[in-house]
């Protein structure tokens, strides 16, 4: 199992020993395109964390913020693509010959949900070979297809639960921002959702490591990468 | 603007199509963006008949919203229904399952298709990846400013676009993604715009201004978007009160009022 660690630029430091136990560097947001790296900032990420694999976490886009995640992937410091935008994911698949690798994050899951186990997505990740996806719940898991040639990789300790475009410590939509808005989770009260989250403009609730391999190491999906979002 | 009414009886699309160009419904044996709400569906299939025939008798146009995602083992079921309801006359469906895409694409083409702001539309190249579905419209999310959708707007030009009428539905959350409509699974769970605490103090999930969402619609109208939709939500009296809003802004925007005037002549009372 490999173990990915989601840097945030602008929460605690991660751990040394969790840094040190990262396979692969997760630099990006999946909820806010005002934290796509630049092409820079990657560099920086490259050069203070030697030997490591990085890996573009991107967010729902507009057409900007799709400019912005290929720049981003110009200088090919990434070998991996967390995608959560179906038209980033058209025309990174588009790309002939060498391209990093293509992962469905959990936003896009969560959109295309059964959908993704439908005859015409099945054939479009055949022709595109793209084989991964990530998932942090037994919900969200029970969308992906099933079987051998798929790869399942899985959050904690925070689940998804949904986003806001228009941001609450921004006062609006918040395209430019690059505020450090993102750091720690702050429980949010509610008399819908149990152990609910708030950090940036994301809500999340909040799943254990034990829990979550506890309750997928028995399904049917190959689970081959465990990221934490701490 | 052309007005797509959501409507909820053969009551209202009779008294609608006076007003819209078309008129788009539920029914609970395809399950779509309400379904947790019978009082938004059609009763029974004797009541789509009817509200069919009083479209058709003022050349509207009626679609099914059949705007979830359905799991595979569902699928002979929901194009049943489907059929049952399009051999009544229903004119196209409100879709973001790309099977249903894929199926009224390419097996069974002939309903008018139009993509749910739910599939989460944001940018050109996600427009062409649905645009292959032969779609007449796109229904343009809530969460992206007409700024940042102008882009599409030039660039794909196939599809026509449609916005909500933003003041009466505007999701705190992006649509499409957000389950908290679903986790009660009551007809009223409010869940997002219910009180919660952060910090010991009472909060709420934020969305734009009303003011803004007015703008929105300007600023869309100003880049060509020319169809707008009343949703569904609300009973008859509230929703004719909605259609007096958008007759009103319809007509400010036809003719060409400042920003400011346009959301003096908005904020009239209804």
């Amino acid at each position: 199992m490999e173990f990915a660690l989601v840097l945030n630029p602008a929460g605690p430091e991660p751990e040394k020993a969790a840094l040190a136990k990262a396979d692969l560097l997760y630099i990006g947001d999946e909820f806010c395109e005002a934290r796509l790296p630049t092409a820079a900032r990657l560099r920086q990420a490259a050069r203070r964390h030697p030997g490591k694999r990085l890996a573009l976490l991107t967010p729902l886009l507009t057409q900007a913020g799709l400019g912005a995640a290929e720049a981003a992937l110009s200088e090919r410091l990434c070998e991996e693509v967390i995608v959560n935008d179906i038209g980033l994911l058209r025309r990174l698949a588009a790309v002939s010959g060498r391209r990093p690798r293509l992962t469905l994050g959990r936003v896009l899951v969560q959109s295309l949900q059964h959908s993704l186990r439908s005859p015409f997505f099945l054939a479009f990740l055949k022709r595109t070979a793209v084989n991964a996806f990530e998932a942090d719940s037994a919900e969200s898991c029970g969308y992906l297809p099933p079987g051998p040639d798929y790869r399942c990789h899985l959050y904690a300790p925070y689940i998804y639960l949904a986003h806001s475009r228009y941001c609450r410590l921004a006062g609006g939509f918040c395209s430019e921002c690059r505020a450090a808005c993102a750091g720690r989770a702050q429980p949010l009260e509610s008399a819908v959702v149990k152990r609910m989250f708030v950090r940036g403009n994301s809500y999340l609730r909040v799943c254990p490591e034990e829990t979550a391999r506890a309750s997928l190491a028995a399904g049917p999906r190959r689970v081959t990468r465990l990221v934490v979002n701490a | 603007m052309k007005i797509v009414a959501g409507v909820v009886s053969p009551r209202e699309a009779e008294y609608f199509s006076e007003f819209a160009e078309e008129l788009y419904f539920g029914v609970p044996q395809v399950e779509n963006h309400r379904k947790w709400y019978a009082n938004q569906q059609f009763a029974s299939t004797a009541e789509v008949k009817t509200a069919v025939r009083a479209a058709h008798a003022m050349g509207r146009r009626i679609l099914l919203a059949a705007n979830e995602i359905y799991r595979p083992a569902a699928y002979a079921g929901v194009l049943a229904s489907i059929r049952r309801l399009l051999d009544l006359g229903v004119d196209g469906l409100i879709v973001r399952d790309l099977f249903l895409l894929d199926h009224f694409t390419s097996r069974e083409p002939g309903p008018k298709l139009v993509l749910s702001s739910t599939a989460g539309c944001f940018n050109a190249e996600a427009a062409r990846f649905y645009a292959r579905f032969r779609l007449a419209r796109i229904v343009v999310p809530q969460h992206v400013l007409p700024a940042e959708f102008s882009p599409v707007l030039r660039q794909v030009r196939g599809p026509a676009y449609e916005i909500f009428y933003f003041p009466d539905c505007f999701c705190p959350n992006v649509d499409g993604v957000c389950p908290l409509h679903d986790i009660n699974k009551t007809e009223s769970p409010r869940n997002c715009t219910a009180p919660h605490a952060l910090a010991g103090r009472s909060w709420r999930m934020p969305k734009p201004p009303w003011a803004a969402r007015l703008e929105m619609i300007r600023d869309y109208y100003r880049l060509g978007v020319r169809h707008i939709k009343m949703p569904r939500d609300g009973t008859f009296e509230e929703k004719r009160s909605v259609l007096r809003s958008v007759l009103r802004i319809s007509e400010a925007l036809r003719a060409g009022v400042s920003r400011k005037e346009f959301l003096r002549r908005a904020s009239e009372e209804a």
